[in-house]
C-alpha cells in the first residue's frame, strides 16, 4: 500500500482479545472475544480516517487501543514514528497532551457537579499546564473556538442541550496541544440539525488547527462527508480501505457493497436494497476462514476455512477478500 | 378529502405540569397507507401517539382533542375495556428498544401467544401453533427452536421481529411503530423495514412511522408530517415534502442530512436549538432560528394553511408574510 510520506499515526498488526463467558449457566466454557484482529493502517498529519461498521465490529475497541485506554495484545502503535506501546508511564502521560477523544454523550464524562468551565479547564490543571491567568485566557479562547457563549463557563452540565455539551466534549479535548482527536460516535445521539452544526465545527477545527482525526462511526452517510479515508471493519477486521472517493465509486469488499446499499438515500420511495440476509454473528468465537462468509452473498468453499489476505487494488486501496485475490483468480476457483 | 380517513385526529393538546408538550396536532392516516411523522428529539412526536392510543398516565398529561376517531370511532369516548380490545386488535405499536416492551423471563413464543389468547381466545395448544406460524411469518429462521428462546438469547433485530409478530398477531388495521429501526444496524435495518413494508401489503394495514430519519420516511411513507416543537409545521404527500418543502424548518432538515450517494463542500445547518416546552417563543415557533424570519413572524404562531391538494404548511412565507393568514384557522 502506498504509504503517506510520513504517517501521523502508524498501526501495525493491531490484535486485541478479551476472554467472555458463554453458552448457558452450567456450560462453564469460556469465549473469546476477539474485537480487533490484525489491524493494520495509516494516517497522516491533517488528514481525516474513518473508521466504519456495525456492531461488534471493534471500531471503538480500536480507537481506545490507539489512545492507550486499554492495552493491545500484539501489535505496534507509532505516533510520529514512536512506538507508545513501549513508552513508560511518565513518557505516555506526557504525550497524551497531543492525543484525545471525544465521545458518543459527553453527559456521561462529564462531572455534574463542575461547572462546564472547570470541566474545560480539567485538563489543564492536571498537567499543570499555565498560570491562573492564562488559564482563563484559554477557557475563553476555547468556548469561542467552538461557539459557546462565554457565560457558558458558569453553567451546570444538566442546564446544555446535547449539541452544547458536544461543543464542551470538544473544547475540553482541544485544552492542551492536540494533535490527533479520536471521535467515537461524537455525532451519533445527536438530532440531525445539530449534527450538522458538529459536523461544520469539525470541519472547521481541522482546517484552521491542523488536526488530525480518526472519525469512528456507524453512519456510512456522515463518514461520507467528513472522511479523507475510509475503512471499513467487520467484525473485528479491516476488511477494505480505501480514499472516500474511491470506496464509493468502486468498492471492492461484498461486505462494503452492502453497507452502502443499505443505507437509506432520502430520497422519494427510493428503499434501500436487501442485499445481507440474516443477522451479525457474535464477535465471541466469529465464523472461521472469512468471517463474513455466513452473510456473504458470494461465498466460496475457501471462504469457509481460510482467512483472506490482503489484496492492494490500487494506490491507498486494499481489501480481504478471496474474490479479488488475482492467485485464486489464477487457478480459477469460483463459487 | 375524498376517503374517510382510517384513523382522524383534530386539535390535539397535551399537557403536562400546565405546560403544553403537544397543540393543535391534526393527522388523517388513510387505510392500508404509511404515514411517516418525522421529528427531531422533543417535538413531540412519541407523546402524540402516546396519546392516540391513550397509553399516558391521567395523574401526569393532560389530554384533550376535538376528535381522535379511529373507523369513524371516538377513542377518547371509549371506556378502558373498549379501548383495550382497539389496542391490540385493532391498533398495535412496536417500539425502539424491544428489550423494554418484552417480559425478560417468558420465551417469546408464549408472548405471542399470550397476545392470541387475550384477543382471539385461541386455546393454548392452538395458540402456539399459531405462534409459531406468526415467527415464520416475521422471517426468523429456525423458528421451532427460537420460539422457546428468552428475549436476551435472541439479538436486536430478532427482538424487534418478536415485537412485530406480537403486533401483527391479530391482524391490526394500524401499526405505529415508533422509532422501529433507530437501535439496529444499518443492514438490520433495511431487513425490518422491508418485513414491514411486506407485511403491510399482506394485511393491508396503515403504518404511523415515526422516526427521526428523513431516508427511512422518503423510501417507505405515502404522506409525511413533519413536527417542530410540539406541533406539525408541515404535512403533504412524500413527493410535496421532499421535493417542494415550504416550511423553512422542513428544509433545513432535509439540507441538514448528508447524503449518502452524493459529495457536498459544507453541510447546510438550522442555528440553535430546539426549544424546550416551557421556552418555546411566543410566535411563530420556529422564529428564532428561520433563516426567513421578519418581524411579523412574531405576531401569533401561524397555523397549518393549505397550498396544494394534501400540502399543507404552517408558515406566512409562501404567501407573502400576509398577516391576515396569521390568524386564519382552516379546517380540512
Amino acid at each position: 500500500m502506498a504509504e503517506p510520506p510520513m504517517p501521523y499515526l502508524r498501526v501495525s498488526n493491531l490484535t486485541k482479545h478479551f476472554s467472555a463467558g458463554r453458552g448457558g449457566f452450567f456450560s462453564g466454557k469460556r469465549g473469546v472475544v476477539r474485537a480487533v484482529e490484525d489491524v493494520s493502517f495509516s494516517v497522516a498529519r491533517g488528514e481525516t480516517l474513518a473508521i466504519v461498521g456495525e456492531s461488534g465490529c471493534g471500531k471503538t475497541t480500536l480507537g481506545r487501543l490507539i489512545l492507550r485506554l486499554i492495552e493491545a495484545d500484539h501489535g505496534r502503535i507509532e505516533i510520529a514514528g514512536t512506538d507508545i506501546r513501549t513508552l513508560d508511564d511518565t513518557a505516555m502521560r506526557k504525550l497524551r497532551r497531543r492525543l484525545q477523544i471525544v465521545i458518543q454523550d459527553p453527559f456521561g464524562s462529564l462531572n455534574p457537579r463542575m461547572l462546564i468551565g472547570q470541566a474545560i479547564m480539567e485538563p489543564l490543571d492536571i498537567h499543570a499546564v499555565g498560570t491562573n491567568a492564562e488559564r482563563r485566557a484559554r477557557l475563553a479562547e476555547l468556548l469561542d473556538l467552538v461557539g459557546l457563549p462565554q457565560d457558558f463557563a458558569n453553567r451546570f452540565p444538566h442546564q446544555l442541550s446535547g449539541g452544547q455539551r458536544q461543543r464542551v466534549g470538544i473544547a475540553r479535548a482541544l485544552a492542551l496541544e492536540t494533535d490527533l482527536l479520536v471521535c467515537d460516535e461524537a455525532v451519533s445521539a445527536l438530532d440531525v440539525s445539530v449534527q450538522a452544526q458538529i459536523i461544520n465545527l469539525l470541519q472547521k477545527l481541522k482546517r484552521e488547527r491542523g488536526l488530525t482525526y480518526l472519525f469512528i462511526s456507524h453512519d456510512i452517510a456522515i463518514v461520507r462527508h467528513i472522511a479523507d479515508r475510509i475503512g471499513v471493519m467487520y467484525l473485528g477486521e479491516l476488511v477494505e480501505i480505501a480514499p472516500r472517493a474511491r470506496l464509493f465509486s468502486t468498492p471492492a469488499h461484498p461486505y462494503t457493497q452492502a453497507l452502502l446499499k443499505s443505507a437509506p438515500r432520502a430520497r422519494v420511495h427510493e428503499r434501500p436494497e436487501i442485499v445481507l440476509k440474516g443477522d451479525i454473528p457474535s464477535p465471541i468465537d466469529p465464523p472461521t476462514g472469512c468471517r463474513f462468509h455466513t452473510r456473504c452473498p458470494h461465498v466460496m468453499e475457501i471462504c469457509r476455512s481460510t482467512p483472506p489476505a490482503r489484496t492492494q487494488l490500487a494506490p491507498g486501496h486494499a481489501a480481504r477478500c478471496h474474490l479479488l485475490d488475482p492467485a485464486l483468480a489464477a487457478k480459477g476457483q469460483t463459487a | 378529502m375524498s376517503v374517510a380517513p382510517l384513523l382522524s385526529v383534530r386539535g390535539l393538546e397535551v399537557r403536562s405540569g400546565g405546560v403544553a408538550l403537544v397543540e393543535a396536532v391534526e393527522l388523517d392516516l388513510l387505510k392500508g397507507q404509511t404515514h411517516g411523522l418525522v421529528g427531531e428529539s422533543g417535538s413531540g412526536k412519541s407523546i402524540s401517539a402516546m396519546a392516540i392510543m391513550r397509553l399516558l398516565d391521567a395523574a401526569q398529561f393532560e389530554v384533550e382533542a376535538q376528535h381522535i376517531s379511529f373507523e369513524g370511532r371516538e377513542l377518547l369516548r371509549l371506556d378502558e375495556g373498549g379501548m383495550r380490545h382497539v389496542r391490540g386488535a385493532e391498533i398495535s405499536m412496536i417500539f425502539q428498544e424491544p428489550m423494554t416492551a418484552l417480559n425478560p423471563v417468558l420465551p417469546v413464543g408464549e408472548q405471542i401467544a399470550e397476545t392470541l389468547r387475550v384477543h382471539q381466545r385461541l386455546s393454548r395448544t392452538a395458540a402456539r401453533k399459531r405462534a409459531l406460524e406468526m415467527l415464520d411469518w416475521v422471517r426468523i429462521p429456525a423458528a421451532n427452536r427460537r420460539i422457546d428462546e428468552y428475549p436476551h438469547q435472541l439479538s436486536g433485530g430478532m427482538r424487534q421481529r418478536v415485537m412485530i409478530a406480537i403486533a401483527i398477531a391479530c391482524q391490526p388495521k394500524l401499526l405505529i411503530a415508533d422509532e422501529p429501526t433507530t437501535a439496529l444496524d444499518v443492514t438490520i435495518q433495511a431487513q425490518i423495514l422491508e418485513l414491514l413494508h411486506d407485511l403491510q401489503s399482506e394485511l393491508h394495514m396503515a403504518i404511523l412511522l415515526i422516526t427521526h430519519d428523513l431516508g427511512v420516511v422518503a423510501g417507505y411513507a405515502d404522506h409525511v408530517s413533519v413536527m417542530y416543537a410540539g406541533r406539525i409545521v408541515e404535512t403533504g404527500t412524500t413527493e410535496q415534502i421532499f421535493d417542494a418543502p415550504l416550511h423553512p424548518y422542513t428544509e433545513g432538515l432535509l439540507r441538514s442530512h448528508p447524503p449518502v450517494d452524493a459529495d457536498l463542500a459544507e453541510l447546510a445547518t438550522i442555528p440553535g436549538t430546539v426549544p424546550e416546552p416551557h421556552l418555546r417563543p411566543e410566535g411563530c415557533r420556529f422564529g428564532p432560528r428561520c433563516a426567513h424570519f421578519r418581524e411579523i413572524c412574531d405576531q401569533a404562531d401561524p397555523r397549518l394553511m393549505w397550498f396544494a391538494d394534501h400540502h399543507r404548511a404552517a408558515c406566512i412565507r409562501p404567501r407573502g408574510y400576509v398577516v391576515n393568514d396569521l390568524l386564519e384557522v382552516e379546517h380540512g
